[in-house]
């Protein structure tokens, strides 16, 4: 009995093995697919231009050379647009994971009038492509006088009109009628007001959810370049905007082989 | 005197729930309806910039007929757009559910492959996409060498296409998914082992219990019929029905929607896409 039981167990275990065998095969070549092309933009980062031009080399540079490193930092006037890019896209991201959150504890929560309304509204939202209201929204912006200051992208994002809104809008609505209402009415009972349910209760019950909307709409903002290029202008600089517009100019005065030389440059700093 | 009470309760909360709403409603009407009414206004018109502003001039439905029969490039760009939506989003919703299993095992160095699956969510971007895929990193090695390649180029056209296609954009594709990988990866990890446990208890094999699990995950009330996401995942709500793990369902709730949000998610990539696919090349 006992020796049949090992048995077993010891032909589980096997199984295990192989399973997992299989697994971290499957994860190491997934993740080398993932990998090659940022392993491609490092390696290539570091070459020279004679390296890059040479079809012997593909993997190892014949030495390392930081200089596409240094002319990119000035170029891209690093720290500004850094600073810029990191305190926009911090703001955008806050603004918008607040607005959707009240939005999607009033449809979890409340019987908002027309509720059905409002929720195929956030769908076709949803799939209207942005281009669509971009130029409106430019001309709006523009009769305000507020194209070229970073609020033509944060009021948006404070009114849950901002990239991809409905997504967290909906993500938040199921989180928000997820947990059991109890809680709110044992605080309603306590004499908690509405506000005070919302930022004391709700809000920490969904912190995993507030979590992932404010990473996803930060990386977002991050790289958003249409958005921002147009509203905000020449004269407030992100990274990728800086890096779109290196990449036009050197593609503009420099010649076809050395049209590569921004993607390396590009490539040092991502 | 009861009656009244209850109704004047009823106001009061969608009175609250549309205070909360209201800067959404406000956004919804400045930001996005009144624009986009607006744009369908300016495309029925013939605009031109003066030096008092915009010209604008009815002109019905010219531009919709000319793009259709003038224009060179938007038959072939809405051809690309929607061979892209075809294929993506398929493969990019087995890709992240796939990946996500994977990355929802008890592994050594989970945390290790769960940075390296997410990070090209954070490397993304614009410009960076648009250098590596018109450099070729986004296609797999020379894969024209491989014997599997070769076997599917023989293949009749209509299959060997969209295969092709899929070989040839392979990173691109996993890269999308890296958002719908993170949403299907927070669902699976709401399922819970008591559930896993109670199922192979029950005597289930693991796939068994896989597609029982998701069955309790599907969606419990009206999104199915909306239709907003037919196929895929309603024909669980069959298994929940007879399954007494549906009792879960409410606890699973939030994954549901994180599984509709990662469906969401691949229509907004793809609209975004396409998108910059009808944008003009410079």
């Amino acid at each position: 009995m006992n020796a049949k039981r090992l048995k077993a167990r010891t032909q589980a275990h096997s199984k295990n093995i192989l399973t997992n065998l299989a697994v971290y095969f499957l994860l190491i070549g997934i993740g080398f697919v993932f990998l090659y092309p940022l392993l491609y933009m490092i390696i290539t980062s570091l070459m020279t231009t004679e390296d890059l031009i040479n079809p012997t080399i593909k993997w190892l540079p014949t030495h390392l050379d930081l200089t596409n490193f240094k002319q990119v930092w000035q170029v891209l006037d690093y720290p500004i647009s850094l600073f810029n890019s990191a305190w926009y896209s911090l703001i955008c991201s806050l603004a918008q994971t607040f607005s959707c959150a009240l939005a999607g504890y009033a449809l979890a929560r409340f019987s908002v009038p027309a509720k059905k309304f409002w929720i195929v509204m956030l769908i076709i939202i949803f799939i209207i492509p942005a281009n669509v209201v971009t130029i409106p929204r430019y001309v709006l912006f523009n009769n305000y006088q507020l194209v070229g200051s970073p609020l033509a992208t944060i009021l948006p994002a404070l009114t849950g009109q901002g990239l991809k809104s409905s997504i967290f809008v909906f993500i938040f609505m199921s989180a928000f009628s997820a947990y059991p209402r109890a809680f709110d009415e044992a605080a309603q009972l306590d004499g908690a007001g509405n506000m005070r349910i919302f930022f004391r209760i709700a809000l920490p019950m969904t912190v995993p959810v507030i979590v992932l909307s404010l990473v996803f709409s930060l990386v977002w903002y991050w790289n958003d370049v249409a958005q921002c290029g147009l509203l905000i202008g020449d004269d407030f600089q992100t990274l990728p905007l800086e890096l779109k517009a290196l990449t036009r100019s050197s593609a503009r005065c420099s010649a076809p082989p050395s049209a590569m030389r921004p993607t390396v440059l590009m490539s040092g700093i991502r | 005197m009861k009656k009244k009470r209850s109704i004047s309760l009823k106001t009061r909360d969608s009175l609250v729930g549309t205070l909360f709403m209201s800067p959404w409603l406000i956004g919804l009407l400045v930001f996005t309806l009144i624009p986009f009414i607006y744009s369908v206004w300016l495309s029925l018109c013939s605009v031109e910039f003066g030096p008092d502003g915009m010209q604008t001039a009815f002109v019905g439905g010219r531009w919709y007929k000319e793009i259709f029969s003038a224009d060179a490039y938007f038959l072939q760009a809405l051809k690309d757009t929607l061979q892209f939506i075809v294929l993506f989003m398929p493969m990019i919703l087995v890709v992240a559910i796939i990946c996500a299993l994977l990355l929802n095992k008890a592994l050594h160095g989970r945390t290790f492959f769960r940075i390296l699956f997410f990070f090209p969510v954070v490397v993304i971007s614009g410009p960076v996409m648009e250098k590596l895929i018109s450099n070729q990193a986004t296609a797999i090695i020379s894969a024209d060498t491989y014997y599997v390649y070769q076997v599917i180029e023989n293949l009749p056209a209509i299959l060997s296409t969209p295969l092709m296609y899929i070989f040839d954009n392979i990173v691109l594709i996993l890269w999308y998914a890296g958002v719908q990988m993170l949403i299907v990866l927070a669902g699976l990890q709401k399922i819970g082992d008591s559930l896993y446990e109670a199922a192979s208890i029950d005597g289930r094999k693991r796939l068994a219990e896989l597609l029982e699990n998701h069955a309790a995950l599907s969606p419990p009330d009206d999104f199915n019929r909306r239709g907003v996401y037919g196929g895929g995942f309603g024909r669980h709500d069959q298994y929940a029905h007879v399954h007494p793990y549906s009792k879960q369902r409410d606890e699973c709730r939030t994954a549901i929607f994180v599984f509709r949000g990662a469906f969401l998610a691949v229509r907004a990539g793809g609209a975004g896409h396409s998108g910059d696919r009808l944008q003009d090349p410079a």
